[in-house]
This record gives structure tokens, sequence and C-alpha cells, in this order.
């Protein structure tokens, strides 16, 4: 992972039209992005496919960032993940459903050992973890599976063998509880 | 729907980045959030905290084609399948107007990408040194067609490592470890192939000495072998997915 701050540039350098720092973006990010796609997506052509759609939306619109929207890559994930949804709506109408058994997200990256990864980032995820972990297990799997794998309030129902109205209340009352801590 | 509630503000603006928020409902609050600057705030927030989460998934090399179309979709002002960005804020009005990049720019810029697919090959890991040494009776002996690949997998902070030379077409693979892994305890050290679709289960590795294993048939397929070693339970993940920390991840190399 570049450093924030090399990304800021790349990213400002790139609004200006430089090719040769949007390379440089794309080889410095695509990788990470393109985890983040295959997570939601899990086929490689669609993946591949929402990487280069990405990346078009950042061609075309990296002059819209500002440093004062949070670190370049928040913004570059969640364009990617914005698509991803996108995608997933318009391919995936109906859940493909886990094997039984399949766990919720893994935690395949330490952040906290990568010395890359800046201060803010480091602290950002530890925070969130420790908030999640003060949900209620159905609360928090409920987010998780949302979110790595875009799961809609239906596919969750599906998922979690729960009622419909029952795992919308999860969701609804796990994000609530994620505020509160975030927010003290 | 009462969009003047705070609370349900809020609440719709976590849904909207989570996912969740679908359909209509979902229409309705993209085109709220183009003249509510507060609510376009509440988003941002969401945005801000959940992208944490995407940090913690490895990433994975996409194939040099991404690259190559994304030139090509560039060069040719393809601005098609987009929908207009919700996540970035209404400062759009500037860009909206402004047409592709010309095309002389795109051109300077494939010249860039071929050198970035050099300095990327350029880059590629190292065969560790003395590898096969540990490993038990050599393979290629009896079918020297079949391709394999060896990876060095080491413990940040301490001098625990293991060496792993994977046959995938037979699969096999062997593992020689060296040095010793302080404050084990009672975890095992377990290895994942990170494949596209996830982690898979090789097994438990040993903390001393030699071994062999069985690989998982999907992996014979696989064009890329990212390896990891994390810390599990006793005996392995109870889950069959990764739940302790990531101690070591590596890139196998081809070898024969």
């Amino acid at each position: 992972m570049i450093p924030a701050e090399q990304l800021t540039t790349l990213l400002a350098a790139t609004a200006a039209g430089d090719q040769r720092a949007f390379a440089q973006l794309y080889r410095g990010c695509s990788s990470h992005l393109f985890g983040l796609l295959l997570r939601i997506l899990k086929r490689r052509d669609w993946a591949e496919e929402a990487l280069q759609d990405c990346f078009l939306r950042v061609w075309q619109k990296s002059d819209t960032y500002e440093p004062a929207k949070g670190a370049p890559l928040t913004w570059l994930s969640t364009i990617a993940r914005y698509r991803a949804l996108d995608l997933l709506r318009m391919k995936r109408p109906e859940v493909e459903m886990p094997e039984e058994g399949d766990a919720p997200p893994m935690t395949m990256v330490d952040v906290a050992e990568d010395p890359s990864a800046r201060a803010d980032e480091r602290q950002g995820v530890e925070r969130l973890e420790g908030c999640m972990s003060t949900l209620q297990d159905e609360q928090r799997q409920s987010v998780l599976l949302a979110y790595y794998e875009g799961y809609t309030h239906q596919e969750l129902a599906k998922v979690l063998k729960a009622p419909l109205g029952t795992v919308k209340s999860w969701v609804r009352r796990g994000l609530t509880r994620l505020r509160e801590c975030l927010d003290q | 729907m009462k969009y003047q509630n705070a609370k349900l503000r809020n609440l719709l603006s976590a849904e909207y980045v989570l996912g969740t928020l679908q359909g209509r409902a979902r229409r309705r609050f993209e085109r709220l959030l183009r003249s509510d600057a507060a609510l376009v705030g509440e988003v941002r927030y969401w945005e801000a905290r959940l992208a944490s989460f995407a940090l913690k998934i490895a990433p994975v090399d996409p194939p040099e084609t991404v690259w190559i179309g994304l030139q090509r979709r560039i060069e040719q002002g393809n601005t098609v399948p987009l929908r207009k960005p919700v996540a970035i804020p209404p400062s759009t009005a500037k860009s909206t107007a402004s047409g592709g990049p010309p095309v002389w720019r795109i051109l300077a810029g494939l010249a860039t990408a071929a050198a970035v697919v050099v300095a990327v090959l350029l880059n590629q890991p190292k065969t560790p040194e003395g590898v096969p040494v540990a490993v038990a009776p050599a393979p290629a002996v009896t079918a020297p067609a079949a391709a394999s690949y060896v990876a060095l997998l080491k413990m940040p902070d301490a001098d625990m490592q293991w060496t792993v030379s994977l046959t995938p077409a037979r699969g096999h693979m062997t593992v020689a470890a060296l040095g010793t892994a302080p404050g084990l305890g009672d975890r095992s050290p377990e290895l994942w192939w990170l494949s596209p679709n996830g982690p898979v289960a090789i097994g438990v590795l040993p903390t001393s000495g030699n071994g062999a294993m069985d690989l998982p048939p999907a992996l014979a397929n696989a064009s890329e072998l990212k390896l990891a070693v994390s810390l599990e339970p006793h005996g392995g993940s109870p889950t069959g997915q990764p739940t302790g920390p990531v101690v070591a991840s590596a890139i196998a190399v081809h070898t024969a």
C-alpha cells in the first residue's frame, strides 16, 4: 500500500491530466481495490469489470477529490464498493447461497502491522473493530455480511435464516449502536 | 418517509453506505443527496468509517488486461455505464461539463503502462535461498512435467519461518519449519491459500521439522498462489475460515 500522502499527490496530478500519475495510482491501488471487489462480487470477470469502471471514474472525477473528504484510499474504496453494489443489483437478481457453514468475512490483513498504513487509518480500523465488538452477535454478523458480501435485507434473511423484519432490525440496531460507540 | 428526523436521516445514510438501502428508497435517497448538504455530511461520516472494513481485505493483483482495457475505454471516451456518483459531493457542477481527456494524454500513458508492467515483473519476489534443501523425496523424479512452486513464509519479529514447496497438479506440498515461534501458546499456525474467492484452508503447519500435506484440488487451477499463515485455535480454525491474526504471507514463486 502506498502511503496516503503519496496517493493524494498522485490524485492531484491525475486531476491535472498527468497520465503517468494515473498509471502509478493504478499500480498502487488496483490490487487493494481488486481484493475488495473480488470479496464482494466473487466472480473474477465482474470484479475486473468493476475495477475498470472504478478507475475510469477516478480518471474522470479525480478533480473532485479533496483531502478534506477523507483519506484517498477511503475515497477510492468507496467508489469501488458502490460500483460493486450496483453491479450486484444488476447481475445478481437472485442471491447465490453460500455453502453451509460459510463464515462471515475474515480478517486477512493486520493493518496495525502495516508500516505504510497511516496512523489515522490504523486508528480508524482499531476504532471500528472495537465498536463492532460491542454489537450483539446477530447485529455484527448482519453488518459484516452486508458490507463484505453486499447482501440485501432479503439476502441476509435467507442466509441467516431469520424473518425479514428481524434481520432489518438487526441491521438497524447494529448501525445505531455502532454510531453511538463511534461518536464517543 | 420523514427526512427531517435526525436519527432517521443518520440511519438511512448508514444503510445507504452499507448498501442495504435498496431499490426505490435508494434512488429517492440519492435524489435527496443532490440538494441536501447536511445529508451528504452524514453519508460522508459513514463512508469514512466503514471504509476501514475495506482496509482489512488482502490485496489481489488484477490481470494486466484490466489496465489495457481501461486505456482503451479512456481513449474512446467511454462514459456510458457509469451512474452519476452520489458518493461524490455536489461540487460536480464543474466536472460534468468537461469531456473525456485528450487522446494524446492516453498515448503518452501507454508507454508508461508498459513501463509499469516491466517494473512489476522485475519486482517479483526472488526465490528464497536454499529452498528445496529440507524437502523430502523429490517428487520431480517421477513426473518432471508437473509445475512446482516455493514460498517463504516468515513471521515478523521472530525467526520462525516456513519454506513450502507445492506441486498443485499432484495435490501435494512439503514444508520445512525453521527457527522458534515465541508466544504461540496454545495456538496453531494454519496455512491458507488466498484464492480469488477467499481463503481456503490447507492445513496446520508444524513448528519444527518437516512435514507433508495434501493440497485442495481447486488449487491445481490457480493462476497465482498467494499463501498466508494465521494463528488459529489449537488444531486449526474451527470455522473453515481464518479467525486469528495473519502472521505471514507470500506469493509462491514458480520454480519448474
